[in-house]
């Protein structure tokens, strides 16, 4: 039972004002006696009047009453009366807002955050004269709204500045911090306002010095629980879509899932699911360009940020190849028709030539003493150079032996294929045969050296029915993709709330190489197709498979919201712990994020391939990018495990979530309007 | 005499010399009783018949018409000025200087010009009944009797009752003359009662009202209690801004009846707050006397 106790019992006192107002009555009743020269006109003046009622004849009482009663309430609120549960309350409390992604659903026209944002403030609007409050949240990274203070409009102002984020819930480390901000004693309160959809809420709950109070009811949701693109490691112009859909409501729920690239529709898949079940897709596609990947469920449940979810396909760009030929019409048709080659043939390589960025240089016959720096392709060699020596032929050279853990032999059938006029080649450095004779003579021969790799291919492709074969085009598509070094790249998309460290760009970062998990790029390596290690922790490591040289400007983080923030690095890395927002971010320097072409247009815009190429330059030089989703099972699951009290329960709100002092002086003013009404307003007309 | 003082005397005689040279003693002069007599003055013609004084046929009118009109002249008397002075208790209001005193030194003004005048001029004070008199006297050298007259005057009396006064006067008066009624009118009643009853008795009535700004418009707010001065009734009252904007409308309305009544009658009416220096009401009664004229 609520008991009324007065915390400024030494109030009463002012109660004492009751006697001068009653001496100023007694004072005014002896009216000031005023001489007039006649009644005449007096007489007129109220004798018009009707004769007054009995009470009117008593209104001077009412107006003394009236003045007691105004001071007695104002009285009352000076001694501060307080319900019992008010005095328990502590005078140190810690409020933690959960302001996750799963306080957005909707209940009864309101958000849950709403509701918790205004049950915060009228515990703020509760506070004592001497009561502390602080305000932490708990959604993503658990940040101090506002430090200890009793200044009630303060800490008004910094619940409305809490805004809701798109990241899953950090209740233990929000209480943590609470714990250290104000320590559990007789004094301190730490109060959780929050819809309970955590998991660790039953601990929670068991904690006595934590109070709870609850905004959520049970709501079904469908959300993308997972959503990852990576190029194929087959195709140039492929890519995989992993996507996982979860029905996290009581009820069987139907939708279909979209997905678009840069705004143009690539694949629908209608999707059912039974009440708590998952489905895992797996899709290709092929685009050359990359872009902003996204999927969407057509369904309005629970909240509508897990309904979306982005990543960012790489772009794929033209391989320049130089072909050196006399004239092979096989080479020429075979490197035209592999997807994003870019083919320059010259008839001689000239004498200063030098290798371009990503480009490859294929040598048919004749070959510089001194072979030329970067990607080489070397086929049916004619002479000698620095790396081989060419010998006499080979009297057999059938295909015996086919390397076929290596990606360059991949899918490549040539068992007793005639290799005609193969020479014997005997490599000055270390080399591997891919593909070899029955006397391990090679015919196919894999070189690393410092200055870039090559490929000898030791066969007269104007003899013999290997250009025929199906296994040759596939044979030069498979080099030419080794040499792209495109394993399938993956530019992992983040979840909300957690931390990455990035590899900042580079000032000669070379163009097409993306970011790949920790892969290096090595076809000699048998696990060179091994799917990127997800790790245990949060933390995940983006890192250019290119370390070059790293600029020293500052780099600013763009949300997706428009917000710059200055990213805080060490040497050529950075931390993100600041992705509480779906979206794509962004990282460059703040000249690269001005003219950030994805930052100035909308989604699927047409671009023309000088416009492209210009995109794709920007993009890969200065920037990165990173798609955030929520992705999290947990936080979309809105049925709180938990039932916990609601803030309707306890007294306070009421009161409209006021001190009583509050509404006495209100009642006092009241008085004060119709003590005027009744008195004063005839005096002034 | 702390009321007439030499100030005062000064500017009593600049209105004697105003009075005859710029009016030409018209204040009261249009009022001059005509009485056909053995004056100097020519008033009028007769004709002549047989046995009259050939001395006096206007041999013009028979030179130029060949009629016979003989010549008649006006004889001069002495005009009465009989000052009615309110002394009821309603004129003691007003500071610095109450509407009585105001009210003194108007009959006092007035009585020194129709002595300077050759006039008789008698002063009646009254309030319900004749409180005290100074009869009619001559001469710029009683000037200084009727100062001290007025000076030792006194309000008295419970209320005021003009027309109990009138009918006093009318019937004690050996003639009919001017009757200035020095008063705030406040008994509205016996004032048309005495008014009338001069006119019906031949008596040229003119009426000064005073009044003091306060009684036109009070400044009186809240919890007040009224008390009367003639009666000593009390009365409280709550005056709010609107009850006083309905006393200042009945006042003025009672000031329209005045003068819709004067005006009916063609009496002579000068209304004055007691801030006005009395010689200014002097000149204005002059100067509207001198525009009738």
């Amino acid at each position: 039972m609520n008991i009324l106790e007065f915390a400024n019992p030494i109030g009463w006192w002012w109660a004492a004002l009751a006697l001068p107002i009653i001496g100023f009555y007694i004072l005014k009743v002896r009216l000031r006696r005023q001489p007039v020269s006649t009644m005449l006109f007096w007489d007129k003046v109220f004798d018009e009047k009707k004769p007054r009622a009995w009470w009117q004849q008593l209104r001077h009482w009412l107006s003394l009453l009236l003045q007691l009663a105004l001071l007695l309430l104002l009285v009352a609120a000076l001694v501060d009366p307080l319900w019992s549960w008010q005095k328990n309350q502590r005078r140190k409390l810690v409020l933690v807002v959960d302001n996750s992604a799963s306080m957005a659903a909707v209940e009864a026209g309101q958000s849950r955050f709403a509701k918790a944002k205004l049950t915060a403030a009228a515990l703020a609007r509760s506070l004592r004269v001497g009561d502390e409050m602080a305000i932490l949240t708990a959604g993503g990274n658990s940040t101090v709204a506002i430090g200890l203070t009793g200044h009630v409009r303060s800490l008004l102002e910094a619940i409305d500045r809490i805004e809701l984020t798109d990241a899953p819930n950090s209740l233990v480390a929000a209480v943590q911090m609470a714990k250290r901000l104000v320590p559990p004693s007789k004094q301190s309160k730490l109060m959780l306002l929050t819809d309970g959809c955590d998991p660790a809420i039953e601990d929670l709950q068991k904690d006595e010095s934590i109070t709870l109070y609850g905004f959520g009811t049970p709501q079904d949701n469908l959300a993308i629980t997972q959503f990852q693109v990576r190029r194929s490691l087959l195709d140039a112009i492929g890519y995989q879509v992993l996507v996982e859909v979860s029905n996290l409501g009581a009820n069987a729920q139907k939708c279909r899932l979209e997905l678009n690239l840069e705004d143009a529709l690539v694949d629908v898949v209608p999707i059912e699911l039974e009440p708590g079940a998952s489905k895992t897709l797996n899709l290709d596609h092929a685009s050359a360009t990359g872009g902003r990947l996204v999927a969407k469920i057509d369904d309005t449940d629970g909240i509508a940020v897990d309904n979306v979810a982005l990543a960012v396909l790489p772009t794929r760009r033209k391989m320049p190849i130089t072909l050196a030929t006399a004239g092979s019409i096989f080479l020429k048709s075979v490197l035209e028709s592999i997807p994003l080659v870019d083919l320059t043939i010259v008839e001689a390589l000239p004498e200063n030539w030098k290798p371009g960025r990503d480009s490859i240089l294929v040598l048919h016959q004749k070959v510089p003493e001194k072979l030329p720096p970067g990607k080489l392709l070397v086929i049916n060699p004619r002479n000698n150079c620095d790396l081989w020596t060419a010998g006499e032929p080979i009297e057999t050279p059938l295909v015996s032996t086919v390397d076929e853990s290596s990606p360059v032999t991949q899918h490549v059938r040539l068992t007793n294929v005639l290799f005609p006029d193969a020479r014997i080649l005997s490599f000055t450095g270390q080399s591997k045969a891919l593909i070899k004779t029955p006397l391990d003579e090679p015919l196919l021969s894999y070189i690393r050296r410092p200055g870039g790799d090559v490929l000898v291919l030791n066969v007269d492709l104007d003899l013999g029915d290997l250009p025929l074969r199906i296994a040759f085009p596939v044979l030069m598509k498979n080099a030419v993709e080794w040499f792209q070094g495109n394993q399938g790249e993956l530019q992992p998309a983040l979840a909300t709330g957690q931390a990455a460290t990035i590899q900042l760009p580079s000032v000669s970062q070379p163009a097409g190489k993306r970011a790949s998990r920790t892969v290096e790029n090595d076809a000699l390596k048998e696990d060179s197709k091994a799917e990127p290690k997800s790790d245990a922790t949060d933390s995940i490591e983006i890192v250019k498979a290119d370390k070059t040289e790293t600029s020293t400007e500052d780099f600013m983080l763009h949300s997706p919201a428009g917000g710059l923030t200055p990213l805080a690095r060490d040497e050529s890395t950075a931390v993100l712990s600041m992705l509480n927002y779906c979206g794509l971010w962004t990282i460059g320097t703040d000249e690269a994020l001005r003219i950030d072409p994805w930052a100035n247009e909308e989604p699927g815009t047409d671009k023309s391939t000088e416009a492209s190429n210009k995109t794709l330059a920007t993009d890969d030089a200065q920037l990165v990018r990173v798609a955030c989703n929520l992705c999290n099972r947990e936080e979309s699951d809105l049925k709180p495990r938990v039932e916990l009290q609601t803030p309707s329960d306890f007294g306070m709100l009421s009161l409209g979530g006021r001190s009583i002092w509050f509404y006495l002086v209100l009642a006092g003013l009241v008085l004060v309007a119709v003590e005027w009404w009744l008195y004063q307003r005839r005096v002034v007309g | 005499m702390s009321l007439f003082d030499s100030e005062f005397l000064k500017r009593l005689e600049y209105l004697s010399l105003v009075s005859k040279r710029m009016f030409r003693g018209q204040l009261l002069a249009q009022r001059r009783t005509k009485q056909m007599g053995g004056g100097i003055e020519f008033a009028d013609h007769r004709e002549y018949a047989h046995g009259d004084d050939l001395r006096y046929l206007d041999w013009n009118v028979f030179a130029r018409y060949g009629d016979l009109l003989l010549k008649r002249f006006q004889e001069e008397q002495d005009l009465h000025v009989y000052i009615l002075l309110d002394a009821s208790p309603s004129m003691n209001v007003g500071t610095p200087s109450t509407k009585f005193d105001y009210a003194r030194r108007v009959a006092a003004a007035l009585a020194y010009i129709a002595l300077a005048d050759l006039d008789r001029v008698g002063i009646y004070a009254y309030s319900n009944e004749l409180i005290d008199e100074m009869p009619m006297t001559r001469g710029k050298d009683r000037v200084l009797s009727v100062l001290r007259f007025l000076d030792n005057l006194e309000t008295s009396g419970t209320r005021t009752d003009l027309g109990r006064v009138v009918k006093g006067l009318v019937n004690r008066a050996q003639r009919a003359g001017v009757v200035v009624i020095i008063s705030d009118l406040f008994d509205q009643d016996g004032f048309k009662q005495g008014v009338d009853l001069l006119r019906h008795r031949r008596f040229e009535p003119h009426v000064v009202q005073l009044h003091t700004a306060e009684e036109a418009q009070p400044k009186m707010l809240g919890d007040i209690e009224l008390q009367e001065v003639e009666t000593g009734d009390l009365r409280k009252l709550t005056i709010t801004e609107r009850k006083l904007k309905q006393y200042a409308e009945l006042f003025q309305a009672f000031l329209g009846e005045i003068d819709g009544y004067c005006r009916t009658y063609s009496l002579s009416n000068t209304r004055t707050t007691i801030d006005l220096p009395f010689d200014e009401l002097i000149l204005r009664m002059m100067r509207a006397a001198g525009g009738v004229g």
